[in-house]
């Protein structure tokens, strides 16, 4: 009997349970992680004290086989993309070693203010893990979330358990629909912008600089973001556009270059990998800003980051 | 123990990561001073922990700007072989 439908542990498998009581809870997570261990694949466990009473009363000794048995609560960083980058850290040897592993994760920060940030990350793994042997099984207490947040659980995972089997979830959307579709729409770039042609992140940092100093608190996070943003603009072209204006509450910063452009799918969602030389610089500009939309093509490439202004 | 000078980005990178593979040939600890650095950037860092790791020198950074530290905790995983001196901020409070 197999409770994980037709896996067969060569690529990335998602599933998330939404359950309404310990005991269906128990129903589904201790044949998983028994057929786990039975199957010698290495298990990370990350759920709050709740989960864990329940998985530790069935599991016994056993319990001491997990890879990793870790709190959810404390697991979470106040932050998606550095809890991801948690995850991707303790799981690094797993990915490296290449062999199929699985995960129990219970991500019980989904009504927190970085939670549909997290939901985001969910989309994007199923592209950025897609060729990864690893399976992971997401728990949710019906009891903790809102309808809201029991959609978003259903539009990022393709599968879900349903009347004791792993079904296709009616409501799943491709990562590129799901991200654009929660992303900050495009809107025009004013006429009292400020725009400057650019050749060196240096003077990028210093339109930045001289711009974001009466919008914005935290001016050397901005010049940062400006100087990573023309770095890999100016990797693609010879110069790039930077300009900033204000956006309602935001202060805008947006680099545009002519070059050939890229995927920008998953731009800056996907934690870099040690065996990935590049895509660092969005991921890292994701963790520095509030929202940040990226547009590609074969003519050029635009980004552009939001960051809260001050008040006037 | 190294000292940096100026900005550290894409236009500075492939000179300081030659000289520090060529310096850091001897594997013996190094303390690189970077409080005459008033920006490093993704690539600055990554030079350094690339050089380091290569090397099997340990590295110590010591001062360095703000950005620093939000470059150091987005670039995660960071190799045992660094360290971070707290900056005399810290140890004042």
């Amino acid at each position: 009997m197999t409770f994980t439908a037709d896996w067969t542990g060569e690529r990335f498998a998602h599933e998330a349970f939404v359950y309404d009581d310990p005991e269906q809870l128990r129903e589904r997570l201790v044949p998983f992680v028994n057929e786990t261990l039975d199957a010698g694949q290495p298990l990370v466990v990350v759920v709050p004290p709740e989960t864990a009473d329940v998985l530790g009363g069935a599991l016994g000794p056993r319990v001491d086989d997990l890879f990793l048995f870790e709190d959810a609560h404390r697991w979470w960083r106040g932050d998606a993309h550095r809890t991801l980058a948690a995850y991707t850290s303790a799981m690094a040897a797993l990915v490296a070693a290449g062999r199929p592993w699985r995960l129990v994760g219970e991500p019980v920060w989904l009504e927190d203010e970085h939670g549909t940030a997290w939901s985001r990350l969910e989309s994007a793994c199923n592209e950025s893990f897609a060729d990864l042997p690893y399976y992971s099984l997401c728990l949710h207490d019906r009891r903790r979330f809102g309808a809201a947040t029991l959609e978003r659980i259903e539009r990022t995972h393709p599968t879900v358990w349903s009347a004791g089997g792993v079904v296709a979830s009616d409501r799943y959307v491709a990562p590129a629909s799901y991200l654009r579709s929660d992303e900050l729409p495009w809107h025009d770039l004013p006429p009292d912008a400020s725009a400057i042609s650019v050749t060196s992140p240096r003077q990028a940092r210093a339109h930045v600089a001289a711009t974001a100093s009466a919008a914005v608190d935290g001016v050397d996070t901005v010049c940062l973001v400006a100087s990573e943003l023309a770095t890999n603009a100016l990797v693609s072209a010879p110069a790039c556009t930077v300009a900033t204006w204000r956006h309602g509450h935001w202060f805008v910063l947006e680099v545009r270059d002519d070059g050939p452009g890229f995927d920008a799918t998953l731009a800056g969602y996907v934690p870099p990998l040690p065996s990935q030389p590049s895509g660092r610089g969005l991921w890292l500009v994701r963790q520095l800003v509030e929202e940040l939309t990226v547009s590609s093509g074969p003519s050029g490439t635009v980004a552009r980051a939001y960051v809260r202004a001050r008040r006037h | 123990m190294l000292h940096l000078w100026g900005e550290v980005d894409m236009s500075a990178e492939p000179a300081l990561g030659a000289w520090l593979a060529a310096t850091l040939a001897s594997r013996e600890p190094v303390v690189v001073d970077l409080s005459a650095v008033p920006f490093i950037d993704l690539r600055g860092v990554r030079t350094l922990t690339t050089v380091a790791a290569a090397s099997g020198a340990d590295m110590a950074l010591r001062g360095g700007p703000v950005v620093l530290g939000l470059v150091l905790d987005a670039v995660g995983d960071v190799s045992d072989r660094i360290t971070v001196e707290p900056s005399r901020h810290e140890e004042l409070r």
